[in-house]
């Protein structure tokens, strides 16, 4: 049986492809389009899922899509019903759209699909958003049985929901409906500080180490109304995303003393404090739901997913609050993973067919679920870029690799297929070693072109974490963030400590100081022989030459841009950048050496 | 031109229906979205149940 998921029109549109339970491809559409976070219908993602598994539309069983747009305009309505009159201008705003486009999303979805072939309209299912996250959750886990938590900003009218999976069977229990969300909260602090929703998120918690949690107790007085249960109810009256066009108003502005930043305003350490603020009550929110889950709970194991799911430090937490003996977390925790959902939503309820449990480490295949590109292509594709390359044998390229890694150049590394979900994972990377102290900044400023304060991720030998980091699990995702090893740090001097905030990062705190973030954490990828032996074979081989099994690990891409899908992209990116060393496939390619000019430097909008 | 007709009909729907509905709703003390918060409740989990 074949099946298409699809997710779209919100943010993060994306095709995924199952057959017969087995996930086969899953891609978002901005990767080929190069529009971030692209919200269109998928055609590119939806052509690339069909090309990948030798299908035409005609052969697909069932296409699905992962909400239901009119239990969405309902919530829309009962929302304008319970704050009107206030609410006058985004009604006139999302109305006009709703009811000439929003409401007839059947026809179009049928019509877009048509563009593939013959398409049979009564092919087409619905399901709920929350479902389709939570099916991302558990039927990829390695989980015969599990609890599964989804938080995200909202579904139709879920914001919360609690969920049991057994085989293949997945119940909704209880939920939180909108317009009380933690995604919400957490975005509404993301614009408080100047920073885009649904992508400044991650600046937030990154920033948050550099501040104290001083408002946290302020935020539960008056934002957060937190039950015992872990349920909970934000006071609409100091936010404004129900019926306005911002996320805060007035009351907010009052409450923290000051209008919201500007977007690229000078941070001081009152955002810093801010950011700090809202995470602890986040982790707060998020780790009573947890305690109490788990007392009903007889299996030990948790499973998450929705946009929430993506706060890594968060979900380090849960891990160490030792609740569940067992965490799995959906790569694609966010709406393109809804795309997967909605399609094993499809075949395991709907169909009611059987789920077998994958007997590597989980259904996922590392998350890489991509395009991926023939070395003979790849040659073809740098040629017509005229590209200064050579090409090595798999021994030589990864030694060469490893020697450039060791001499601090920063290196493109493209191969195999893309990654599915918002992080790299070794297959569209940008890397450099993590024992330089001067690489965290040089790599935000010369290469990313993004601000100084942004921590690194380090990538590491899955036989190794134990030994540099305090996690007794994986982390294939880049989904859990944990302490480096105590030996390991270098203790901060008071002089050091009475630093403030960005010039805290420039002192070195550990042996591994470009992905040591400010408190001693790291946000850990754990590399694996099975799901990527190429990655795997390539850390060895830095190992043995400077018994470090680390990489810094940041996705291949400049600030604003999504990540690279071509070998062209990836090219283009080397060229308009401080990277030094370009691997594709097996072409190797050194920067000094190359004569190309970059005639259209591609501009990214502001992230 | 219909998109101004669209419009002219839309506010009328928002100030001559949707406003007095919700009024009246308000009146009832009907929270239609369980907009409030309930300081002296135990728990806010509803039921996800069909």
């Amino acid at each position: 049986m074949k099946i298409l998921g699809i997710s779209a029109f919100y943010h993060d549109s994306a095709a995924a492809l199952i057959i017969d339970g087995n996930i086969i491809a899953a891609a978002q559409e901005e990767r080929f389009t190069r529009i971030k976070h692209d919200k269109n219908f998928p055609l590119a993602a939806i052509a690339y899922c069909l090309q990948a598994a030798g299908l035409t539309i005609e052969d697909i069983d069932i296409v699905i899509f992962y909400e239901l747009p009119e239990k969405k305009f309902q919530r829309l309505l009962k929302t304008y019903l319970s704050f009107a009159p206030q609410g006058y201008t985004s009604f006139m705003k999302a109305m006009p759209l709703w009811l000439t486009e929003k409401l007839y999303q059947k026809q179009f979805i049928i019509k877009q699909l048509a563009s593939f072939g013959k398409f049979r309209a009564e092919r087409l299912q619905f399901t709920e958003h929350h479902l389709s996250h939570a099916a991302s959750a558990f039927f990829p886990s390695p989980f015969e049985e599990a609890s599964i938590l989804v938080m995200d900003g909202v579904g139709e009218f879920a914001t919360t929901t609690i969920a049991e999976g057994k085989g293949n069977q997945l119940t909704l229990t209880k939920q939180l409906n909108f317009p009380h969300s933690l995604g919400m909260l957490y975005a509404a602090f993301t614009y408080y500080l100047g920073f885009k929703i649904n992508s400044g998120e991650y600046k937030v918690m990154g920033l948050a180490p550099y501040g104290r949690p001083i408002y946290a107790e302020l935020i539960f007085k008056y934002l957060v109304d937190l039950k015992a249960d872990g349920s909970f109810r934000l006071d609409q009256q100091y936010f404004n995303y129900c019926t306005g066009l911002t996320m805060t108003n007035q009351h907010f502005d009052a409450l923290f003393g000051a209008p919201p930043r500007q977007a690229e305003a000078v941070l001081t350490q009152k955002e810093f404090d801010i950011a700090a603020s809202i995470q602890a009550v986040t982790e707060e929110v998020v780790l009573t739901i947890t305690r109490a889950m788990a007392k009903t709970d007889g299996t030990g194991n948790l499973c998450l997913a929705g946009g929430v799911a993506l706060n890594c430090v968060a979900n380090g937490k849960i891990l160490k609050d030792g609740t569940f003996k067992n965490i799995w977390i959906q790569p694609a925790a966010g709406d393109a993973g809804s795309a997967l959902g909605a399609a094993l939503v499809a075949y395991h309820l709907q169909q009611k067919q059987p789920r077998v449990i994958s007997e590597q480490a989980d259904a996922m295949h590392g998350s890489y679920l991509g395009s991926e590109f023939s070395q003979v292509e790849c040659e073809t594709r740098l040629q017509n870029q005229s590209a200064v390359f050579a090409v090595f044998d798999d021994e030589t390229l990864i030694a060469q690799t490893a020697d450039a890694l060791a001499t601090e150049k920063v290196v493109g590394w493209f191969q195999g297929r893309m990654e599915f979900g918002p992080r790299a994972l070794g297959n569209r990377s940008i890397l450099a070693d993590p024992r330089s102290p001067e690489m965290q900044k040089n790599l935000n400023l010369k290469v990313k072109f993004r601000e100084s304060f942004r921590p690194f991720a380090p990538s590491i030998l899955a036989e190794d974490v134990a030994d540099w980091f305090d996690l007794e699990c994986s982390s294939p995702y880049m989904l859990l963030v944990a302490p480096i090893k105590d030996e390991l740090k270098i203790p901060m001097s008071e002089a050091e400590n009475a630093l403030f905030g960005i010039d805290k990062l420039n002192v070195p705190r550990s042996t591994i100081p470009s992905v040591t973030h400010i408190d001693y954490s790291a946000r850990v990828q754990t590399v694996h022989q099975q799901t990527n032996p190429r990655y795997h074979q390539l850390l060895t081989a830095f190992k043995q030459g400077t018994g470090c099994p680390i990489l810094v690990n940041t996705s291949f891409n400049v600030r604003g841009e999504p990540i690279v899908h071509t070998p062209e992209d990836a090219f283009i990116c080397f060229m308009t950048t401080d990277m030094d060393v370009l691997v594709i496939g097996n072409c190797l390619l050194h920067k000094h050496q190359q004569t190309a000019t970059i005639a259209d430097k591609p501009t990214f909008a502001p992230d | 031109m219909a998109s101004i007709i669209l419009r002219i009909l839309l506010a009328v729907l928002f100030y001559l229906l949707v406003t007095p509905c919700g009024m009246v709703l308000r009146l009832f003390r009907i929270d239609v979205i369980e907009k409030n918060c309930k300081p002296a409740a135990d728990s806010y989990w509803r039921d996800s149940g069909k």
